[in-house]
Order: C-alpha cells, then sequence, then structure tokens
C-alpha cells in the first residue's frame, strides 16, 4: 500500500492541468498539461524508487480506467449500420497499415542515425590515431 | 428487481465495473496472456452485456463510474514517471522521433479519412474518424472544433487502440522491428493511451516510449489537424 503515498501528487498535478487549462481555455487536455509539468518538476525534484513504483502500479491498471469512456460504444449502433464498412475499414485496416508504417518509420530512422554517428565519429577516430 | 437496485445504488455500478474488471484481468493471465482476451476487450464487453441485460442507461452508468473515469486522468499524469526515467534515452534519439512524429501526424488521419471516403461515409463520421490516434481527451477537444461527433470520437479512438494493442506484437513480429524504441514509439503514436497500456505489458522502455509518443501525438496532431482539415473539405 506504500504506493498510494504518491497518489495525492498525481491528483494535485492532474487538477492544476485541469486549472490551467480552464484558465488560459487551452485545446489540450488538462491532464496531459499536467503530465508535462510533473515532467518538469521531476527536473527539480528527482523521482524515487516508490514514485516509480507508484507511478507503475497506476499505469499497470489503464485499462480499468478506459472501461467508462469505451462502453459509450453501445450508444453508436446507428452509425454502425449506415457507414459500418467506412468505420471497420478505416479503424481496423488503417490502424494497422499505419501501425505497421510508424514502426518501420521508426526503427529506419533510428538505424540511419545510428549510422549518421558512426560515420561522423569514424574521422575524428582515425584523426586521433596517428598521435 | 436488479434494474431498480443498480439504478438507485449507483454504487453498485462502480461495485460491479471493479469486479468485471477483476474477472477479465484473471481471465486474461489464466488464457496465457492471449491477446484477445485483452481486460479492456472482455471488461468492455462485459459492461455493456450487463447494462444491455439491465436496460440501464450508458449517461446513468458513466455518471455512477465517473471516479474510475477521473483516474484516467490520474494515470496519464503518472506517465510523465517513467518518462523522465528514460529522458537520457529520449533525448539522445530526438532527431528521427521528431521526424517520425512530424509524418506521422500527416499519414494516420490522412490514410483514415481516405479510406472512408472511398467507401462513401459522410462528412459527420470522416471528420470523427481524423483524431483517431490521440487520446480520449484530446480527440474530442479536437472534434469538438472541425465538427465530428464527439461521442463517436471516443469510441473510434478507443477501438483503434485496442486494435493496436491486439496486433502489435504480431505485428513486430511480422516485420521483424527488433528495436524497443521504435515498437514503444509506434504503438504510442498509433494507439494512444490504450497502447500505451499495452506496450508496459512489453517492458518498462517500451511503455515509456509509447507514453512519449502518446503526449507528442495528442499536441501535434491538436494543432495540425485543424488545418489538414480545412485543407481537405
Amino acid at each position: 500500500m506504500k504506493f498510494l503515498v504518491y497518489l495525492p501528487l498525481f491528483i494535485a498535478f492532474q487538477l492544476l492541468g485541469e486549472f490551467i487549462k480552464g484558465f488560459f481555455s487551452l485545446p489540450v487536455p488538462g491532464a496531459t498539461i499536467g503530465m508535462f509539468l510533473l515532467f518538469l518538476f521531476l527536473f527539480i525534484v528527482p523521482e524515487n524508487k516508490t514514485m516509480l513504483v507508484s507511478a507503475q502500479k497506476l499505469i499497470l491498471h489503464l485499462p480499468l480506467f478506459f472501461i467508462p469512456a469505451g462502453v459509450g460504444i453501445m450508444t453508436y449502433t446507428e452509425v454502425l449500420k449506415t457507414d459500418g464498412l467506412a468505420l471497420f475499414v478505416a479503424v481496423f485496416v488503417t490502424t494497422i497499415i499505419s501501425l505497421v508504417l510508424a514502426a518501420k518509420l521508426t526503427s529506419h530512422l533510428l538505424r540511419s542515425e545510428a549510422f549518421a554517428i558512426e560515420v561522423s565519429d569514424s574521422p575524428v577516430n582515425d584523426s586521433e590515431l596517428p598521435k | 428487481m436488479i434494474n431498480v437496485l443498480l439504478t438507485d445504488y449507483p454504487v453498485l455500478l462502480l461495485v460491479l465495473t471493479l469486479v468485471i474488471y477483476g474477472i477479465s484481468l484473471t481471465i486474461y493471465q489464466k488464457s496465457n496472456r492471449n491477446v484477445l482476451l485483452l481486460p479492456i476487450v472482455s471488461g468492455i464487453f462485459l459492461v455493456i452485456s450487463v447494462l444491455v441485460m439491465f436496460d440501464i442507461e450508458y449517461s446513468h452508468y458513466f455518471q455512477s463510474v465517473n471516479i474510475i473515469h477521473f483516474l484516467l486522468g490520474t494515470a496519464t499524469v503518472a506517465l510523465a514517471v517513467p518518462l523522465r526515467n528514460n529522458i537520457h534515452l529520449i533525448r539522445a534519439h530526438a532527431v528521427p522521433l521528431s521526424v517520425s512524429l512530424f509524418i506521422m501526424a500527416f499519414i494516420t488521419p490522412g490514410l483514415a479519412v481516405l479510406s472512408a471516403w472511398l467507401l462513401g461515409a459522410e462528412q459527420g463520421v470522416l471528420l470523427s474518424l481524423a483524431p483517431k490516434s490521440i487520446s480520449t481527451p484530446f480527440a474530442i477537444a479536437v472534434s469538438e472544433s472541425i465538427g465530428g461527433y464527439p461521442p463517436l470520437v471516443a469510441s473510434i479512438v478507443i477501438v483503434t487502440g485496442i486494435v493496436v494493442a491486439i496486433v502489435a506484437t504480431t505485428v513486430f513480429k511480422l516485420f521483424a522491428i527488433h528495436n524497443p524504441i521504435a515498437q514503444g514509439y509506434s504503438m504510442g503514436l498509433i494507439g494512444h493511451g490504450v497502447g500505451t497500456a499495452a506496450a508496459f505489458e512489453i517492458s518498462m522502455e517500451v511503455g515509456a516510449f509509447s507514453a512519449l509518443a502518446m503526449g507528442l501525438m495528442g499536441l501535434s496532431t491538436s494543432i495540425c489537424l485543424p488545418y489538414l482539415m480545412a485543407w481537405l473539405f
């Protein structure tokens, strides 16, 4: 139960985020602003083991927290009748295509970056060798 | 009888949701983590079944379990901790990650809208599909500004995340994506919070990059999408 210690900290940043969102009427969700602020805060007060475990426990149960919003699907059976096929293709097929593209693109870019670093490093190493 | 009980005592719906989640989680773990039995999938399915069976309205259900929905925001804030914990890796790969983000922020909504448009979906549905890869609160904020149906947007977003959670490990195997950074980053870019929850099951590192991508994709899409949609329609 030690992990519950940091729950109020997360909630405080969540509420701070909601407040800032409302105050400046930003199009960004309050929780995301809260996440960003906590992220910055952690540069001043570094995270410790308990805080990390605390965050992990909460993140582990993300699927539970999605249930209330997810159950909302039950109110949209009408659209499924008229635009069902289009929705199916757009949600299922293009999501898989996008995931493949994103994964391939990211791993390719990471690999070419590693290669670029090697290339830019090598002349330095070479010039150092004769000395 | 049960209907009256569930309507008069909203706390029962809260208990019901927790019990269903507990059962879903146990089934998932007992099934050797079969992706088709992901707790989010069976959980939503079982709750809907109960609500339909006892004729309970969604708005009543949502109000009753509002505290669970609130914790979604709390868990989102908590994502900052693993993010901070992996800052050295994020800094080291800032350039490829930004390029990938920029390209996918256009391709992902573009592909979804294009395919539905080719299949003759009406404009409201098209606009609801555009923000499908960003987490629910972002997506709803964006859809309000571009003109989609917010509740439909929420459903599309969650199903998109579920698709990512289900297919991710298979996709990575098929297309030989072994780099944990690429795995996590792509899951977060396309599958937002639901994808991120699945990414944390692979490892903390994969999860941290998914959380990063989720936040960045949400930010960039909510800035870019209104312009992209104004240009398309």
